[in-house]
């Protein structure tokens, strides 16, 4: 393509840490989303030369796409049609507006919730809309889970498979390495982002030490 | 065929009226063209910020999250619309409002049903709970939709909490200003306007598909119902009878003597 090619990828933080990332070592899909924002656009230097995709509607509505310079002819089309099936999962926050999570991965199959507390979902009634039914699940409160994984990851550290410090290393190797051993053991794995599942071991091990410290102050004061 | 409770039965279960309202959303209007992703996406493509599309949908569902259906952000809370999904760009604002118009569609045998029911004689009104409007009269979304589709030939009213605009001229009957279908105040002021003009409650029919505003309300002051089930299906209701298409209402309607 005759449009200027990014080189690098730059993020400052605002404790100041700066991280530099070769544009080309970025997943496509991010590489194609950056490079549409306004502040990357770059015009070509030689359009004529460039490879242009004109798609047309019955409505008369008419679509631009750039290709690749080696695309030369159309070679077939096809619509898929099947239900699309997402999990629309809405959070309270006490602001103005819910947080919404979408659940792409079987979201029939999801069966239970942890949040300041833990719910068992279950399928509760179905609501037609023309084509589209959504099915609701009602949340069934339930005894809460998050001990359970205290208590895993209590048994990494003292078995030594889990070096805390490298859940917050600027090691990449040395946080995977954190995370194989906590997967293995607790069977969690990230949704999105590795590290949400790293820091997730700390706010267990964090919010499991501030649980025992004010049961043993409890203890003590009842024993005087 | 006509249902009442599940029960297929024949033309003899027949409603005499002289007066019908429809209601409008997933009743005389389906919305079901109107998919998210087209909708803001076409927007946003058409402004030239196709990649603001994404985060638009993602606030247009959090919206319905917050009000629990896009009906009732439509019916109550349009303004955040374009507050929290638009960000207040008058230009967003004005190709979503035309989008809109463009992806709605009429509920199946509709205009032939309204031709029969205006050949009886049956006066016809849209009554919409459209609790909050933007802009002048005529210029809301229901109106458009009626003026758009050539369905003014049919309704000259339309009955809103926020007054029984006249189509043609524009005026505003501001005595059902504030009163609402879910309240089911708005159905006294109508009930009182009808008997005005000669019409009992039991001589009139509202047509709709939400039994909590369309039916129960309605019902519950004299009036027949029939529960539209063409588009969503809201569960059983004390309605009189129970449609699946427009189509149906020759069979079990007519003007009474």
């Amino acid at each position: 393509m005759s449009r200027p090619v990014a080189t690098k990828l730059i993020v400052e933080f605002e404790d100041g840490l700066r991280v530099e990332k070769d544009f080309a070592d970025l997943p496509q899909p991010l590489q194609d989303e950056l490079l549409r924002q306004p502040a990357a656009a770059r015009p070509s230097s030689s359009p004529q030369e460039d490879r242009f995709l004109l798609l047309e509607w019955e409505d008369g509505w008419k679509e631009v796409l750039r290709v690749g310079p080696g695309s030369s002819e159309p070679h077939r089309y096809y619509v898929i049609t099947r239900p699309e099936e997402v999990g629309r999962l809405s959070l309270k926050t006490g602001g103005d507006y819910p947080e919404l999570v979408e659940i792409r991965r079987r979201p029939h199959a999801l069966c239970r919730l942890s949040l300041a507390g833990s719910y068992r979902l279950e399928a509760g009634r179905e609501e037609r809309e023309g084509s589209k039914t959504d099915r609701h699940y009602d949340l069934q409160p339930q005894a809460e889970v998050f001990s359970e994984l205290q208590a895993g990851v209590k048994r990494l550290v003292e078995q030594g498979e889990l070096a805390l410090e490298n859940l917050s290393s600027s090691d990449h190797s040395a946080r995977l390495s954190a995370y194989r051993s906590v997967s293995r053991e607790l069977g969690v794995r990230p949704a999105r982002d590795l590290q949400d599942v790293l820091d997730f071991v700390s706010h267990l091990l964090e919010t499991g030490e501030r649980g025992s410290e004010a049961a043993d102050s409890t203890h003590r004061g009842g024993t005087t | 065929m006509a249902t009442i409770d599940k029960t297929t039965v024949t033309a003899a279960a027949t409603l005499e009226v002289k007066w019908c309202g429809f209601d409008y959303g997933q009743c005389i209007m389906e919305p079901g063209g109107l998919r998210t992703p087209l909708v803001f996406g076409d927007i946003y493509k058409e402004l030239g910020y196709p990649e603001l599309a994404p985060e638009r949908i993602r606030r247009y569902r959090i919206l319905k999250e917050k009000y629990g259906t896009y009906s009732r952000i439509k019916e109550g809370h349009r303004d955040e619309i374009y507050s929290f999904v638009l960000e207040d760009d008058p230009e967003a604002i004005a190709v979503f409002s035309r989008k809109e118009q463009e992806c709605l569609d009429m509920g199946s045998g509709l205009v032939e049903a309204l031709e029969y029911l205006q050949d009886q004689g049956i006066e016809l009104a849209v009554v919409s709970e459209m609790k909050k409007t933007l802009g002048p009269v005529g210029t809301d979304i229901v109106s458009r939709f009626l003026v758009e589709r050539g369905l003014v030939r049919f309704f000259r009213h339309l009955v809103t909490p926020q007054g029984k605009i006249d189509l043609v001229d524009a005026t505003v009957d501001r005595r059902y200003l504030g009163h609402t279908k879910e309240e089911g105040s708005l159905y006294d002021v109508l009930a009182e306007e009808l008997r005005e003009r000669g019409i009992e409650p039991q001589e009139a029919l509202m047509v709709g598909d939400k039994p909590a505003t369309d039916i129960e309300p309605a019902r519950q002051r004299g009036f027949k119902t029939i529960q539209y089930k063409g588009f969503v299906d809201l569960g059983q209701s004390g309605a009189d009878l129970v449609i699946q298409s427009f189509s149906e209402l020759p069979a079990v309607v007519r003007r009474k003597a």
